[in-house]
């Protein structure tokens, strides 16, 4: 089975205003594997909030492929688009962009009220693990209000998680955390990441895009940069790969 | 300088967005000119003191029949009872209106006069600009008759000489003496053109020769109308126990002389009262909404300002200059258009009175009017401009001014938008259940069936007095004559005689049934008693229902035949066939009980104006030459044109006698339409706040709403983020656009429906048309909500979701 999650090919990205043409993305073509722990990096205006936006079935493309899951959700309608997002997709953005007029339990679970297919105890159990996993299962009836801001983003990613999406999308995570939450929101990034987890996060600075072992930097709206992070897993296992078989190729002009 | 600094900037704020601001000003004006005009216009009609010094606690003692406050007169005899009994008032005085016939080389005319005890000037604290005020002797039985004249009558009569005193004039065929002239403009009671002493005095005659009076008098220092009224309904009973034929029901109360005629109406007026200031709140509720929106979208530039070191003080008065600006402007625009429309008002309002319009009716602004517009104005600035200016000025600053850090609506915020719109709806339903109940009731009350056929009829009054017409036969003749040779004159149809025709109110004197017993002389019903000349009724088009019209058979004294509408048939005769049993008036049968027997009955008459009590009392016919009255109607199919049916009545009349007028004539439908002109333009009134309300109320719901969700636009992008469907989004903001409507409406629907019941009683509209009112309302408003819910929140779902979430 193919572990390709996504593939976007030749994406464009253009926005119309009255007078002005702006191509926020040119022909962006992009594999993302599962499991894979991606970070997109680039400085203000670069488009990659526009990649991620269309990443997340938030945006359309103007033109190019997008295949999710082996299937083309290039040109699909709004609603199915929402299915796809509900399903498989989990977002954490900047400004935690809680419901501030429910508690941290009904924020964690307003996902999954969205869904035809779960009992109401379903539901509730979904909630306390994703709530478990982020630590936050004894706050699950304060609401935001009452909650610091690192506390607010952890509710945000149980609230992406509690699905179990194939790829969950940050935008920003820790852009309004202290150093100390910022912190511990990435290692919960990171615990995530180690469970299974595809993560595509958007971040101008160095020390959480270091956390990723894939960077994709973007500059004006075009790719101009895809590496391994050195001393990612990947990385690894890519030199003993290339290690092995320099050590296959000596051999064999030898004999 | 820096408030002028802030009041330009607030200027240009203003000129930049000058489609708001010409909204909010507008609505503004809308909202404090209705209710202002609302308030002036019942402040001068029943509540504004009388022009003259003292004018504040100058009262007039008036009879109510079976709590009916009425505006009735009293008998001269219970007059004296009370002022020796009363506490709490003093300068006793009473009067009665007469329709005076002055004759001259001219010819006769009639004037509105008044017969009073001397001290009705000194009352009024009012001297003659020429001659004198009555003196005690001159209120004698067998004195010199003396009268006073109004200015007019002077100009007129005398061209405005001072010659005129001592010269006589004859009024009723008497001789009268002019003693003095009072100042231009004063009429007291009411459009009153002369004055006669009363001459009459209740320990020099028996009761049922006394006539009926009006009592006035000033309240003492520290007395309570309250306690007055409860005394004097003490009084009242004790004489209704004593002489229960003539008083059986009837009371008395005191109050000033405007508030008289309205004191059943009181409770009509103060709901429009309440409806006015809903209708201000309304509006004030728009705008502070959108000048909260404004207040919200400038939170930026206010955490500039306080970062920049603003105290809250300033920033509150900055933000509060708009507020100024737009209710200060507005309410200069309402009092405009309020002077131009109580001159308007003055102008139909004169429409209503054949006779001129109550002196206090002088509509315009006044003191009262500027005070009020001073408040109001002052209240608006407060309830539109200090809570927005208050709430922005304490939100945390730091929060906006962090970059991203918005968030879906703050729960503060999300409370005080819920407020608004459920303060919205409440008020909205309230004031639109309440102006339509009153607007229906209205209307209806213009669209009565009299009972007869009022068109192509002109009417006239005439009153026989004087010697030549003391007799009953002396009158019964001259009705004769008079029926006869109009019917006989060219241009003139059909000729009905009446004491009152339907739409005029009639005596309602106390009628006894034969075989029922009256324990102690109480329980008599009251009926409106009618006379009318044979054929009358049939000419008028009032339909026979069983048995017949009076005939030839009927003529003469010492006939007993009377005809009863069907209302009253169905009343005292549930059981059989009112036919043939037999009735008498209790007062007016002098000393022998004269039954009269029932020969017809027809479909039931409204004697007075629809809306009121007197609408609803049946009737009792008999022949005029059975028991002839002094003033009588006459109407005249018309068959030429008015101008020339009038000069034939005029020329008729003084065939018959020279010093006997005509006046009041007019056509019978103009009759009908000063009953219901009043109440078309009330109706009106209504109807504009109704428009009003209806406007006020779905743009402040719309605009609530729709700014609520616009708030919540980036709450809408998460949710879509998170997978939520346009339709599951659509269908969670119906949902709490229902639980507000619910929230709001419900309140608003009892409060509206229960003002509106209390109106409906009163105006005597079913409970059916109250129903449908209220439920066609629910549906409007209703309706209004989920619109603005749904339009609103579409318009947010055409966004991509993307562009939701960075929506500021």
């Amino acid at each position: 089975m193919s572990d390709i999650l996504i593939n976007l090919e030749n994406i464009n990205k253009i926005f119309y205003t009255e007078d002005v043409e702006t191509h926020a993305l040119s022909n962006i073509t992009l594999t993302i594997k599962k499991g894979e722990y991606i970070s997109i990096s680039g400085p203000s205006g670069c488009g990659k909030s526009t990649l991620l936006s269309l990443l997340g079935l938030l945006d359309t493309t103007t033109n190019g492929k997008y295949m999710l899951s082996g299937h083309d959700v290039s040109n699909i309608a709004k609603n199915e688009r929402a299915r796809i997002r509900n399903q498989e997709i989990g977002f954490i953005f900047q400004s935690f962009n809680l419901i501030s007029d429910l508690d941290v339990e009904e924020n964690v679970e307003l996902p999954l009220t969205y869904r035809n297919d779960l009992s109401k105890a379903e539901r509730k159990k979904m909630v306390m693990d994703a709530l478990e996993k982020v630590d936050m299962a004894h706050r699950a009836k304060h609401f935001p209000s009452q909650l610091s801001g690192g506390q607010q983003q952890r509710v945000a990613v149980a609230r992406a998680i509690a699905g179990n999406p194939s790829i969950l999308l940050a935008d920003e995570p820790t852009g309004n955390l202290d150093t100390k939450n910022a912190e511990a929101v990435m290692q919960l990034l990171d615990r995530l990441h180690e469970e299974g987890a595809t993560i595509c996060m958007v971040t101008h600075d160095p020390r959480s895009a270091s956390r990723a072992e894939r960077t994709i930097q973007v500059l004006d709206g075009k790719i101009v940069g895809d590496e391994k992070a050195k001393g990612s897993t990947s990385s690894i296992v890519e030199e003993i790969v290339a290690k092995a078989e320099d050590a296959v190729t000596a051999e064999e002009s030898v004999s | 300088m820096m408030l002028i600094g802030d009041l330009k900037y607030a200027l240009r704020l203003m000129s930049k967005k000058l489609g708001f601001t010409v909204l909010t000003t507008l609505v503004m004006a809308v909202g404090i000119g209705l209710s202002i005009y609302l308030f002036s216009f019942f402040h001068t009609m029943v509540f504004k003191e009388l022009p003259f010094e003292d004018g504040d606690t100058l009262v007039q003692i008036s009879a109510s029949q079976n709590g009916l406050k009425n505006a009735g007169t009293i008998n001269l005899h219970d007059y004296q009872e009370i002022k020796q009994s009363l506490r709490g008032l003093s300068e006793f005085g009473s009067y009665k209106t007469e329709s005076l016939t002055v004759s001259g080389r001219d010819g006769a005319r009639r004037y509105s006069g008044v017969s009073a005890e001397p001290n009705i000037f000194k009352i009024t604290r009012t001297k003659p600009v020429l001659g004198r005020e009555f003196r005690a002797e001159e209120n004698q039985s067998g004195a010199e008759r003396v009268v006073v004249i109004g200015y007019d009558v002077w100009q007129n009569l005398f061209a405005g000489n001072s010659k005129a005193l001592d010269q006589i004039v004859r009024i009723n065929g008497e001789s009268h003496r002019v003693i003095g002239v009072m100042p231009q403009g004063y009429v007291f009671p009411s459009n009153t053109e002369m004055w006669l002493p009363l001459r009459e005095k209740a320990e020099q005659m028996s009761r049922d020769k006394a006539s009926n009076v009006y009592g006035l008098a000033h309240v003492d220092g520290d007395a309570e109308l309250e306690e007055i009224n409860r005394e004097l309904t003490v009084v009242m009973q004790r004489i209704e126990q004593r002489h229960p034929k003539t008083n059986n029901g009837i009371s008395a109360y005191v109050s000033s002389i405007p508030m008289a005629t309205a004191a059943d109406g009181l409770p009509v007026i103060y709901t429009v009262h309440i409806i006015a200031i809903l209708v201000l709140i309304l509006a004030s509720i728009n705008v502070g909404n959108l000048l909260l929106s404004r207040a919200i979208e400038r939170g930026k530039e206010t955490a500039i300002r306080v970062a920049l070191g603003a105290p809250r003080s300033r920033l509150i008065s900055q933000m509060l200059w708009e507020s100024i600006i737009i209710c200060c402007v507005g309410g200069i625009i309402g009092l405009l258009i309020l002077m131009w429309g109580l001159d308007v008002t003055e102008v139909i309002t004169a429409t209503f009175n054949v006779d001129k319009p109550p002196f206090w009716w002088q509509f315009g602004i006044d003191g009262f009017t500027i005070k009020l517009f001073a408040s109001f104005v002052l209240g608006t600035i407060l309830l539109t401009g200090l809570l927005p200016a208050w709430k922005n000025s304490g939100a945390d600053f730091n929060a906006v001014l962090r970059d991203g850090t918005r968030g879906a609506l703050g729960k503060k915020a999300g409370r005080l938008n819920r407020f608004l719109i459920i303060s919205e709806i409440f008020v909205s339903m309230t004031v639109l259940i309440t102006a339509t109940v009153l607007m229906v009731g209205n209307f209806k009350a213009t669209q009565a069936d009299y009972g007869a056929d009022a068109e192509n009829i002109l009417t006239a009054e005439v009153i026989l007095n004087g010697e030549k017409y003391s007799t009953p036969e002396s009158k019964a003749q001259f009705s004769k004559t008079l029926q006869s040779r109009l019917e006989n004159t060219n241009g003139i149809g059909d000729v009905m005689i009446s004491s009152a025709l339907p739409g005029n109110l009639s005596s309602t004197p106390a009628m006894a049934l034969e075989g029922k017993e009256y324990v102690k002389d109480k329980g008599y019903p009251r009926a409106n008693y009618i006379v009318v000349a044979p054929g009358s009724l049939a000419k008028l088009g009032v339909e026979l229902k069983q048995g017949r019209y009076f005939n030839s058979s009927d003529e003469g004294l010492e006939k007993s035949s009377v005809i009863v509408t069907d209302s009253f048939a169905s009343r005292h005769f549930p059981d059989s066939s009112a036919i043939g049993k037999r009735i008498r008036t209790v007062e007016l049968d002098g000393d022998q009980p004269n039954w009269l027997t029932i020969v017809g009955i027809v479909e039931h008459t409204i004697q007075g104006p629809s809306y009121q009590e007197s609408g609803k009392i049946a009737s009792v016919f008999r022949p005029f030459s059975q028991a002839p009255r002094d003033q009588i109607t006459v109407a005249m199919r018309m068959k030429a044109d008015k101008a020339q049916v009038t000069k034939s009545l005029r020329q008729t009349l003084a065939s018959i006698d020279a010093e006997l007028p005509a006046f009041r004539i007019e056509t019978y439908t103009d009759s009908f339409s000063r009953h219901t002109d009043p109440m078309l333009f009330i109706t009106t009134i209504f109807l504009l706040f109704g428009i009003a309300a209806v406007i006020l109320a779905s743009t402040g719901i719309y605009g609530v709403m729709s700014n609520t969700i616009n708030q919540r636009t980036q709450e809408i992008g998460v949710k879509c983020a998170l997978g939520a469907t346009n339709k599951r989004i659509i269908n969670d903001f119906l949902m709490t656009g229902v639980k507000q409507l619910l929230w709001g409406g419900i309140p608003g629907l009892l409060a509206g429906s229960a003002m509106g019941f209390a109106m409906s009683t009163m105006l005597g509209i079913g409970s059916a048309d109250l129903v449908a009112v209220v439920i066609v309302l629910t549906f409007v408003i209703s309706g209004t909500v989920l619109l603005a819910t749904y339009l609103p929140t579409k318009r947010a779902l055409e966004m991509e979701p993307s562009e939701a979430l960075r929506y500021e």
